[in-house]
């Protein structure tokens, strides 16, 4: 079955920290192949290898063996500053933790990377998108959680990324928030196309996904297809 | 866990162990402050100590009077005199030497051997014999400094004769500790000699056969120095007494009360520099401490520990990041020490100088180290003891900033958001970047003060001799003599212009303040010696009063238009009244001056001169000297050139070696303010940085926030550094003149541009050292943890 252009492919990669007896596997051989334009869910327990995967494919973090193309580009084949020019270009992140700088409003924390990006939104377009218009000026201690992952959000998109990858968006958000920014998540990978990795620790949030991959001790376990994408909305936990 | 620790302890060395690079930044910074008191103070005692010892070894006397000439039997009568516990008569002389390799004539102070005060400390060879009339012991410095041996020839003019000298030993004497020729500041240890030998043929050189020319008195114990000198006075009044003087007055003892006056400035101006800079360190590590460890000191309280385990528990840290700068202080302290008082030996004939500082000098550093110590860790400490477990557990709010302000309409004005990140994180916390400029600041001031001390002697040398004494050589006769003297020295070989002047010892009084002072006639318009001051103008001198200096003036208490009580204190001791003219600022030399027609005429005595300016043809000077060596009636020559070759090298010598240490310790503090200040930062802002990587910024871009804060500060620091080195340089000199010569403050364009490469070079060293560390950042760590 053809979903479109691949994104991503990995072939046999593995992670390990340490050496010998002590060594600790992150990643066992994980292959893989991401279809452009998909909303993809990253299940599994803590320590499982989702956010090592995650952590490869952003290119924050390198491989010990194996395998990993961006479309044309071997991920694995970069060094750090070859990586830095890929998160540069094409990669958008959100973690749990929003990682806003404080001392800058939301509007200039968007505009940290459309000063850098080639052909950015305007910050208030992207802070719009994800309802924030009115919260231009406000500095990260001014806003509430929800809002401060949503500007993390408008932040990670205004460059317009190929690619976003939220490391548990909602980790630290109550249930009705978490609505709200899974909702802007959606909106981006359904309006500007934007192929969107979510990991979480909640199974419920795999309903919104297209494709579901679980993972178990450095390993898929599972790669799955949802007939039906439900709407965040829907969603609650 | 270390075996057998407690946990808290446990905890304590791995902090420390982490904390390493501050704590060695901290630790040299408080090292440089120890190491200066212990220095400083253990100076003062060791030389307070070795000239007191040394004066009562060598039984320096209390009082010396000079006179023109007395017969043996005044001893026996000045015995009687109540508070005189003894009396020593001697010859003194003014000679000038011929040596072998040296071109100038060497002038020289030539004394009876002594007997029982101002006893000689024999360093090689033997004293003169009895009845070889031709030997003599010589000052240590000198033949060194002259490249003489033992049993050398010194053909010498004494009082017009010229005799034949051999010398057979060299000594120190307690009453030359520093030996500067008169007028002099700086010893010339090549040109200027003292020489002793025995009484029969100094006495027979200066047709002074039963009979001397100077007293020399001890003091009975709790008797009054002024009343002594009175009666002294009194009694050798008939056999030409100029006037006695006591120790305070001898020209070695107040030099050597200068150095020590000079020390206690050093150490009430440079240890509590280093010691705060020490302490706002030490302040930002443990506040960035506590912040981060707010959820330890929650989650220790929750299990019952006591908040004075806590305070203890960061005072021990702060103790122990300081310890390592006190034992390092002290050693430096005492390595500092040692290698000041071996460079004190070349400059001050002492027959022994240990530097001895003593326990207690150490325990005052550790003292003053630790008052910086608490003053830094209190507020910290005491932030960690307030927190309440249930406070401490919940993250810190999320630091916040305003847009409101003046300062934020700054930031908007930037163009980009890092320099908004770099602005804003600086005026979220106003006192530490402050505390940090001052640091800064103070590290520049430290260096321009001391190098401008080269500056200022320069401007001294400028001021002295190239606008003041312009004459290549200064002559002072034997005796006065008449106008005639001007035809016989205009005949010298080489002379090219040729002034006289005119100079008489006496005692000014003014109610109840005296002094003692040479009162200089000068010619008005005279091209050789002018009086300059401190801010290079150029006085004539008044036919209607005296000019006088400051310092002179503050003894007197005398203001210009004020009238001052003269008497004259050799020959017809002629007394007549003076008005101040003028009074003036001058770095050295002429204190009391007027016009020479008027001096004359106070004296009743025609074209009268004491001695001579010379300017010489340009290369006729070896030819000039050769002449002089010959002419009997010059009692004692200066030569311009070499006093300014003596003063540059001595310069050289002490100043060069207090600079370098002085650059380097501003080094020290602007690498610890910077690097500690960088540190914290990094800390503080991982996340951002992390974050800025994680969105695509390069190491460049991201290190940017992190160095741009610290160029911003080291640019405040600058201008605020260098105005403050001028006036620490002005402060200094100021605090470094005595009533022997003021110094005046310039400090030079090279200076202040060496001001600015000095922090420049050090803070661009640490931001090399900080860039590393935050290029190797764990971006993925950094993001995940909560802050």
């Amino acid at each position: 079955m053809d979903h479109g252009e691949a994104i991503y492919r990995s072939m046999g990669l593995t992670k390990s920290y340490g050496e010998g007896a002590t060594a600790v596997h992150a990643l066992r051989g994980v292959d893989l192949t991401v279809h452009k334009g998909e909303m993809l869910v990253l299940l599994g327990p803590s320590g499982s290898g989702k956010s090592t995967l995650l952590n490869i494919l952003g290119g924050l973090d390198a491989a010990t063996s194996g395998q990993a193309w961006f479309g044309d580009l071997e991920l694995t084949a970069l060094d750090a500053d070859g990586l830095t020019e890929y998160r540069r270009a094409s990669i958008g992140f959100v973690f749990q933790f929003y990682n806003l700088i404080a001392s800058l409003t939301a509007r200039e924390n968007v505009q940290l990377i459309t000063d850098i990006a080639e052909d950015p939104m305007a910050p208030e377009a992207a802070l719009a998108m994800v309802g924030l218009e009115d919260r231009l000026d406000h500095f990260p201690a001014q806003l509430s959680g929800g809002e401060q992952q949503r500007v993390a959000i408008a932040r990670a998109i205004a460059k317009r990324p190929a690619v976003l990858l939220c490391d548990e968006p909602t980790g630290a958000l109550d249930s009705a928030t978490g609505a709200r920014v899974l909702t802007a998540l959606d909106t981006i990978n359904r309006e500007v196309g934007t192929t969107v990795f979510i990991i979480t620790h909640n199974a419920v949030i795999a309903d919104m996904a297209d494709e579901v991959i679980r993972f178990a001790d450095g390993a898929i376990a599972s790669h799955s297809r949802n007939a039906v994408r439900r709407s965040p909305a829907e969603l609650s936990w | 866990m270390i075996k057998g620790v407690p946990p808290l302890t446990a905890k304590l060395l791995r902090d420390l162990w982490r904390l390493r690079a501050q704590a060695l930044a901290i630790a040299l910074v408080m090292a440089a402050g120890v190491g200066m008191v212990v220095m400083s103070y253990g100076m003062i005692r060791s030389l307070e100590a070795t000239r007191e010892a040394y004066y009562q070894r060598y039984a320096l006397a209390d009082l010396w009077a000079p006179l023109r000439r007395a017969p043996d039997s005044l001893v026996r009568d000045l015995r009687a005199l109540p508070g005189i516990a003894g009396v020593e008569s001697r010859v003194s002389a003014h000679a000038t030497l011929d040596v072998a390799g040296i071109a100038e004539p060497v002038s020289a102070r030539i004394h009876s051997l002594p007997v029982s005060l101002n006893r000689l400390v024999l360093r090689s060879g033997r004293l003169p014999r009895d009845g070889r009339g031709d030997e003599v012991v010589a000052s240590e410095l000198f033949v060194k400094a002259a490249r003489l041996s033992l049993g050398d020839r010194l053909p010498t003019l004494v009082h017009g004769k010229r005799i034949e000298l051999t010398l057979v030993g060299t000594a120190l004497s307690p009453e030359y500790v520093y030996a500067v020729a008169p007028g002099q500041i700086f010893p010339d240890n090549r040109r200027f000699a003292v020489l002793w030998m025995g009484r029969e043929p100094l006495s027979a050189a200066l047709d002074m056969r039963d009979g001397f020319n100077e007293l020399l008195v001890h003091l009975a114990p709790g008797a009054s120095k002024d009343e002594v000198i009175r009666r002294l006075d009194l009694a050798a009044a008939q056999y030409g007494a100029a006037g006695a003087y006591g120790r305070d007055l001898l020209v070695s003892d107040r030099f050597v009360s200068s150095e020590i006056d000079q020390l206690r400035t050093t150490v009430e101006i440079l240890p509590p520099i280093f010691l705060g800079v020490a302490a706002f360190l030490l302040n930002i590590l443990l506040a960035r401490l506590v912040d981060t460890e707010r959820e330890v000191i929650g989650l220790l309280k929750a299990f019952g520990y006591r908040s004075t385990a806590i305070v203890a528990h960061y005072a021990q840290l702060a103790l122990l990041l300081s310890l390592g700068g006190v034992l390092a202080g002290w050693g430096l302290g005492a390595w500092m020490g040692r290698g000041i008082a071996g460079m004190y030996q070349d400059f001050y004939s002492f027959p022994f100088l240990t530097f001895v500082a003593g326990i207690d000098i150490y325990l005052i550093a550790a003292g003053l180290a630790l008052l910086a110590v608490l003053a830094g860790a209190a507020m910290a400490v005491w932030r960690a003891q307030r927190l309440t477990p249930a406070e401490a557990m919940r993250p810190p709010s999320p630091p916040r900033y305003s847009r409101r302000g003046i300062s934020d309409r700054v930031v908007r004005i930037m163009p980009d958001e890092p320099s908004r990140m770099i602005l804003r994180g600086l005026f979220r916390r106003p006192l530490r970047s402050l505390a940090s400029v001052a640091g800064l600041a103070a590290a520049c001031a430290l260096y321009v003060a001391s190098a401008s001390s080269t500056d200022n002697i320069d401007r001294m040398i400028q001021l002295t001799f190239e606008r003041g004494q312009r004459a290549d050589l200064s002559l002072t006769f034997a005796e006065p003599r008449d106008a005639h003297v001007l035809r016989e020295l205009a005949s010298l070989p080489g002379v090219q212009r040729i002034e006289t002047w005119r100079g008489v010892p006496v005692e000014l009084t003014r109610g109840p303040h005296r002094a003692r002072e040479t009162l200089l006639g000068l010619a008005q318009g005279a091209e050789l010696m002018r009086l300059v001051t401190l801010d290079g103008t150029q006085i004539e001198p008044s036919r209607h009063g005296v000019i006088i200096s400051s310092q002179l003036a503050r003894k007197l208490d005398a203001r210009a238009g004020d009238t001052i009580d003269v008497r004259v204190t050799e020959g017809e001791r002629q007394r007549f009244s003076v008005q101040v003219a003028q009074v003036i600022d001058v770095p050295l030399g002429a204190s009391l001056a007027i016009e020479r027609g008027a001096l004359a005429r106070y004296l009743h005595e025609g074209e009268v001169a004491s001695g001579a300016y010379i300017m010489a043809e340009p290369g006729q000077l070896g030819a000039l000297y050769t002449a002089l060596k010959q002419t009997p009636m010059v009692a004692g020559v200066s030569v311009a050139s070499a006093a300014l070759r003596g003063i540059r090298e001595t310069i050289a010598e002490s100043m060069g070696i207090v600079t370098l240490f002085n650059t380097l310790f501003a080094m020290l503090i602007v690498v610890g303010v910077s690097y500690t200040s960088a540190r914290i930062s990094l800390s503080e802002r991982a996340r951002d940085l992390a974050s800025m990587r994680v969105l695509g910024y390069r190491k460049g871009e991201a290190g940017f926030v992190l160095l741009g804060e610290q160029a911003l500060l080291a640019l405040a620091a600058l201008p605020l550094g260098l105005a403050l080195g001028v006036a620490l340089s002005r402060y200094i000199a100021a605090s470094f003149s005595s009533d022997l010569f003021l110094i005046p403050s310039a400090v030079s364009a090279r200076t202040l541009g060496e001001g600015v490469v000095v922090v420049a070079l050090a803070a661009a060293a640490t931001a090399w050292l900080i860039r590393r560390s935050a290029d190797r950042l764990d971006l993925v760590r950094a993001l995940k943890t909560r802050e």
